[in-house]
Parts: structure tokens; C-alpha cells; sequence
């Protein structure tokens, strides 16, 4: 498997360094540094508020901040870097789908924002409902669609260019289990696809069971990072009383005194 | 191009708003036709009159006679009192002239003889009156500086151009007239279906979560507003060539005409005047809600107070004056002005392009009202 193979030889698709973002008084990212290379699914792991979106949205230069460097295939990220974004898939939390598309239109619609020729554009879209697994739902329309076909599709609009490098900020809140299954063995399916993922997210367990890496968020700062087995460790090091093997979670109560899911 | 595909995919969705308004426009036109049909009866306009005349002399008074016999149908009827009155009851006239027997030697004397009227207090009879006093008061103007002949010779050129400015005025209850309605009437649809359709597009395509997407692609915000831009100026041009080819279905011939083009003319104007009305009132509303609640007040609003239902002179003068500050009035008033036009000489239509003017100058100020709210909210972020 790619993401086995060691990852100092590879190119870093992501670098981010010294990333620091204020809302006026407040730090919501602070002096944030990392890289993601090729291939690898990176884990940004924190309680709500902890800076996960708004360090997506900087990267995306969405954002203006206050200091730091972002550079995607090695090239600096602007809102105006277009080459760049055409290989940037990204699937934000809220659904942002038209309301007056069908499925097939609104995915047809925001890769048509990528691709302009309709040959190549259709096949993709088609590509893109069999992964997500709408072909059956082509003709609805977003409000006849479950929370759960809503989420798919909101996914199959983001990737249906097939970027090599994807932005998920958390896709799976409020999604009932079978609908969370689904996705992500979506997202594995991308990542065998060749795809580079950055993915967050406040449930460990889905991060423990997708991500190569992960890094652990709080107040904007980098807490901890590493393998799951790394961060485990880590726990186990400092906490000789730990009996039965440890979960993320105890790892995040160890290093900050408080439960994840607060 | 998916964006105007997309574009179009929202319009087919939202289609029956705009069929709804429509509907309620062509069916006033047609409402509006038959009624006026009735009207267009020139006869049924010309007052049925009966005069006695009891002055045997010719001169003013058979003047008087003939000029009144002109502008009005002359009714015979047996000499006494009561069938007169049984005439004026069941209105076989709507008007009785009795002229006293000394009227020609008191009036050339400098006297006002006075000519007994009844009338049956209606529209016709207040016409047939008004052509009555109009001849009495010119002839009192030319006694004052000629003798009989000259001031019959003054009278009749006078009157006669007169008569043309009458026939132009009863008769026009015709496709003319019925176009200015219609025109008057595209106030509503046009500005309703124009802000609804534009200020969903930009809606949409504006929403938070779709414009993040839009603006992390690897097309530029700045051509998906180009794009936008152009789809709703395409829609508007398509809107008003639609409005027009049913004004032509209408009445052909009455388009067909000067006046029907400079009709065309000015509603075109008055579309690119909405069009730059709802991109400013998109930028303004945030939420549909807020949208359809502008929709209603801008639309129905100001088709009541600019006369689009109902005209102009029936509405207080405090309404109107106020209405001058919407572009609607300046539109309608064309309208009226173009319908009143006999002829389209300098003096009438520098009125007419004055008004055009002024719905020029709105939808200038609406653009540059769009542009300072566009820079001031860039400034916020
Ligand atoms: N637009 C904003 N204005 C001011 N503060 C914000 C804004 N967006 C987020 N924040 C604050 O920044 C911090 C990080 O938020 P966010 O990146 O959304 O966290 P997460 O995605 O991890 O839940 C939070 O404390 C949040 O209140
Ligand atoms: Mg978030």
C-alpha cells in the first residue's frame, strides 16, 4: 500500500508553516506547522472550535492571516493560484448544494467549474455518482434526498474532478451510521484512487481507523501528532497506570485534562 | 457553458411566477379591449342635442346653429314643453339649446342674451355644454374688436381647428389607447417578474456555502459574475421581447405606428432601469423571504402610485407628487404623453425623451448605488 511507503523520500503536496490566523482579539490558529505528503491521509483531530475549519479555509486561502506560509506541490497558495485549485477537491461541513438542481445537474454544475470540455465533464460525473453511489437518485432533487444521500452528494460535488489533492471538513456530523460507513469507504476508495486527503473531524474513532497521520488540535495549537500507535504510546509512556490499552480519546483527556467530545 | 446552464435550470424551476404574471397582464389587456370597444362607438360619443330657436334672423345665431349641429347630434322633436321633457327622461337627447328671438340684435348690441340650457347632467351633456359656452366665449372675445363679418370669418377659422383637437380627443378610444394601458400595466410584471428572477439568480449563486465552492474552483468569482451578469441581461432582453410581441399580438396595427414604437422605445429603457433596480435590491436582500416581501412592495407599490392600474389624474395630488421619485412614474407619464401626442414634432417629443431621460438617470444612480454598497462591504470584511 502507497501511504506504507516512507514518506520523507516523497514529495509534500501541503506545507504549512507558522500558520497563524486572529478574529480580531481572538488566536484561532496558532503558529501552526505541518506537511502532508503524497498519497496520505492526514487526521486534523479536535474538539469543536479548536481551529479546524478555520486552518481549511486559510489553506484554501479562503482566509487572510496574520502570518505564516502555505504551499500546495510546492507552489504558494493565493486566491488567485487557479492551476493550483484545479487540483484541489474540498467538501466543507455545511451541504452547499442549488436547491433547484437535480443531483446529476449539481454535480455536472461544480465540476463544470473545473472542466470545461462536456465529453470528459460527463464521464467524470458519472464516475462520480457511481462512487457516491447516486446513480439510482440522478433525477432528485437535493430536498427528496435523506440527510445521508444529501451528505454523498455533497461529497460527489466536491471530488467529481478528481482532484489529487481533498479537503473533507467534517462530512460525516449528524450522519446516521450506515450513511457514515458509506462515506468513509468513500474516502478510502479516493485514497486508493491515488488521491492525498486532509480530513477532519471530532470522532477519534474515524480518525483512528482512516488516517495515516493525525494531529490533535486544541485552542488552535498543535498538542500532539504522529501514527495512532505513536500517539498511543505517547499515553503510555507518561501514564504508567494505564491497564487496558488507550483510545485517542485518553489520549486528548492526558495532555489537556478534559474529554474530546465536550 | 454550465452556468448558464445552471441558469436556466433555476428560471424553468421558477418558471410560473413569471406565467402568473403574465397571465394577470394579458388578461387585464384583454379585459381592458372590451371595454373600451364600447367606447370606440364614435357616434355613442357625439351628445344627442335639440335646439329651439326662436331668433328668425341668420348671421351669429345661424352660425351658432350650424357650429353646434357640427359637434353634436341634432335631435328633432315636437315643439312643446312636454316632449321635451319626456326626451330629456329617457334620454333621447342629452341637451336642450333655447334660443331667445333678439338674440342676434342684443349680442351684436354688446348684451350677453341669455340662452336657456337644460341638460341631463350626464358625460354627453357636459360635452354638448362645453361646445355651447366654447362658441359663446370666443364670440364674445372677437366681438370686442370686429363687426359681425369679420368676427364670423375670426370665428369659423378659429373653430375649425378647434374641431380637429375635438375629433382627436373623442376619438382615440382605440388600439392606441389600448396600448397605453397595456404599456402603463407592464409596470407591474416587468419590475415583479425582473427583481424576483434576478435577485434569485444572484441569491443562489451568492449563497455562503455555494459561493465558497465557487471561489475554491479553479474558475474565477470575477467571470461566474461576468457569466451571471450576462444570463441576467439576456433574460431581461428576453422578458421585454416577449412583452412586446404580445403587445403586437394585441393590436398590430396600433404598434405598427409611431406612437406604438416610441411606446416600445421607452419600455425598453424602463426594462434597463428594473435591471439595474434589482441588481441593487439583490445586493440588498440576503434571504428569500426578504426577497418575495421586495418583490410585493416594489411591484405593487409603485404600480399603484405611478398609475400602472388605474390613471394618473385619479389619484391624489399628494400621491403624485410623491410617485415623481420613482422611475415607474417617469415611464407611465411617457406612456401617457405618447398616447396624447397628435403628432410627433419636436414640441411633443422633447417632453417624451425628457422622461426617458429621467429613467436613464435612475437606472444610473442605480448602478452606481450597487457599486458603492459592493465597496463598502468589501471594506467590512
Ligand atoms: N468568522 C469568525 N469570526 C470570529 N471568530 C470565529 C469565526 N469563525 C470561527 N471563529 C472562532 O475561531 C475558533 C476556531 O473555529 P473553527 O475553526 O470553526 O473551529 P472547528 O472547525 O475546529 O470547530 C473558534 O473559537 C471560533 O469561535
Ligand atoms: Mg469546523
Amino acid at each position: 500500500m502507497k501511504h506504507k511507503k516512507n514518506s520523507t523520500a516523497k514529495l509534500n503536496v501541503l506545507e504549512v508553516t507558522h500558520l497563524t490566523k486572529n478574529y480580531r482579539e481572538q488566536k484561532a490558529v496558532d503558529d501552526l506547522s505541518f506537511a502532508v505528503s503524497e498519497g496520505e491521509i492526514l487526521g486534523l483531530l479536535g474538539p469543536n472550535g479548536s481551529g479546524k475549519s478555520t486552518t481549511i479555509n486559510c489553506i484554501l486561502a479562503l482566509l487572510k492571516y496574520q502570518q505564516g506560509e502555505i504551499r500546495i506541490f510546492g507552489e504558494p497558495m493565493t486566491p488567485a493560484s487557479y492551476d493550483l485549485k484545479r487540483k484541489i477537491g474540498v467538501i466543507f461541513q455545511e451541504v452547499a448544494v442549488f436547491d433547484e438542481l437535480s443531483v446529476y445537474d449539481n454535480i455536472d454544475f461544480f465540476c463544470g467549474l473545473y472542466i470545461t470540455d462536456a465529453a470528459e465533464r460527463k464521464a467524470k460525473v458519472e464516475k462520480a455518482l457511481q462512487l457516491v453511489g447516486l446513480t439510482k437518485y440522478r433525477k432528485y432533487l437535493p430536498k427528496q434526498l435523506s440527510g445521508g444521500l444529501l451528505r454523498r452528494l455533497n461529497i460527489a460535488c466536491g471530488i467529481a474532478h478528481e482532484p489529487e489533492l481533498i479537503f473533507l471538513d467534517e462530512p460525516t456530523v449528524a450522519v446516521d451510521p450506515q450513511s457514515r460507513r458509506r462515506i468513509l469507504d468513500n474516502i478510502k476508495k479516493l485514497r486508493d484512487q491515488g488521491a492525498t486527503i486532509v480530513y477532519t473531524s471530532h470522532y477519534m474513532e474515524e480518525v483512528e481507523e482512516l488516517c495515516d497521520r493525525i494531529i490533535i488540535l486544541d485552542h488552535g495549537k498543535i498538542i500532539a501528532s504522529g501514527t495512532t500507535a505513536e500517539l498511543k504510546q505517547l499515553v503510555k509512556d507518561r501514564s504508567v497506570k494505564q491497564v487496558v490499552g488507550p483510545t485517542l480519546n485518553d489520549v486528548f483527556l492526558e495532555l489537556t485534562g478534559r474529554e474530546l467530545r465536550d | 457553458m454550465t452556468i448558464f446552464k445552471a441558469f436556466l435550470q433555476i428560471l424553468n424551476r421558477n418558471k410560473i411566477i413569471l406565467i402568473l404574471y403574465s397571465v394577470i397582464l394579458i388578461f387585464f389587456a384583454i379585459f381592458n379591449t372590451q371595454n373600451s370597444d364600447i367606447a370606440t362607438n364614435f357616434e355613442s360619443v357625439k351628445p344627442d342635442l335639440h335646439i329651439i330657436n326662436h331668433d328668425t334672423e341668420q348671421g351669429i345665431t345661424g352660425s351658432l346653429v350650424k357650429y353646434l349641429g357640427e359637434q353634436n347630434n341634432i335631435v328633432e322633436l315636437a315643439e312643446d314643453a312636454e316632449s321635451v321633457d319626456d326626451a330629456l327622461f329617457y334620454r333621447k337627447v342629452n341637451y336642450v339649446v333655447e334660443i331667445p328671438g333678439n338674440f342676434r340684435a342684443d349680442f351684436l348690441a354688446g348684451k350677453n342674451p341669455e340662452i336657456t340650457t337644460r341638460s341631463t347632467g350626464d358625460y354627453n351633456a357636459n360635452l354638448a355644454e362645453m361646445s355651447l359656452t366654447r362658441y359663446l366665449e370666443l364670440a364674445k372675445a372677437y366681438r370686442l374688436v370686429d363687426d359681425e363679418t369679420g368676427m364670423l370669418a375670426d370665428l369659423e377659422k378659429t373653430l375649425a381647428t378647434d374641431v380637429e383637437v375635438e375629433l382627436a380627443r373623442q376619438n382615440p378610444v382605440n388600439g392606441l389607447e389600448r396600448a397605453v394601458f397595456y404599456y402603463n400595466f407592464l409596470n407591474y410584471p416587468m419590475l415583479a417578474g425582473g427583481i424576483f428572477m434576478i435577485c434569485l439568480m444572484l441569491l443562489s449563486f451568492r449563497e455562503q456555502k455555494v459561493a465558497r465552492r465557487i471561489m475554491v474552483s479553479s474558475t474565477s468569482p470575477a467571470r461566474v459574475n461576468r457569466i451571471l451578469m450576462l444570463a441576467n441581461g439576456l433574460f431581461m432582453l428576453w422578458l421585454w421581447l416577449i412583452y412586446v410581441m404580445v403587445s403586437f399580438v394585441i393590436d398590430f396595427h396600433a404598434m405598427l405606428s409611431v406612437p406604438g414604437l416610441w411606446l416600445v422605445l421607452n419600455s425598453g429603457v424602463f426594462t434597463i432601469c428594473v435591471t439595474a433596480l434589482a441588481f441593487l435590491l439583490a445586493n440588498l436582500v440576503n434571504n428569500r423571504g426578504a426577497m418575495n416581501g421586495i418583490v410585493n412592495v416594489v411591484a405593487l407599490g409603485s404600480s399603484f402610485l405611478c398609475g400602472a392600474f388605474v390613471p394618473l389624474e385619479w389619484l391624489p395630488d399628494a400621491v403624485r407628487n410623491f410617485a415623481h421619485v420613482l422611475p415607474s412614474y417617469w415611464y407611465i407619464d411617457a406612456n401617457e404623453k405618447i398616447g396624447q401626442a397628435e403628432e410627433f414634432s419636436w414640441s411633443n417629443l422633447a417632453p417624451i425623451l425628457a422622461n426617458i431621460a429621467v429613467v436613464l438617470g435612475f437606472s444610473i444612480l442605480f448602478v452606481i448605488l450597487t457599486n458603492l454598497l459592493k465597496y463598502a462591504r468589501r471594506r467590512e470584511i
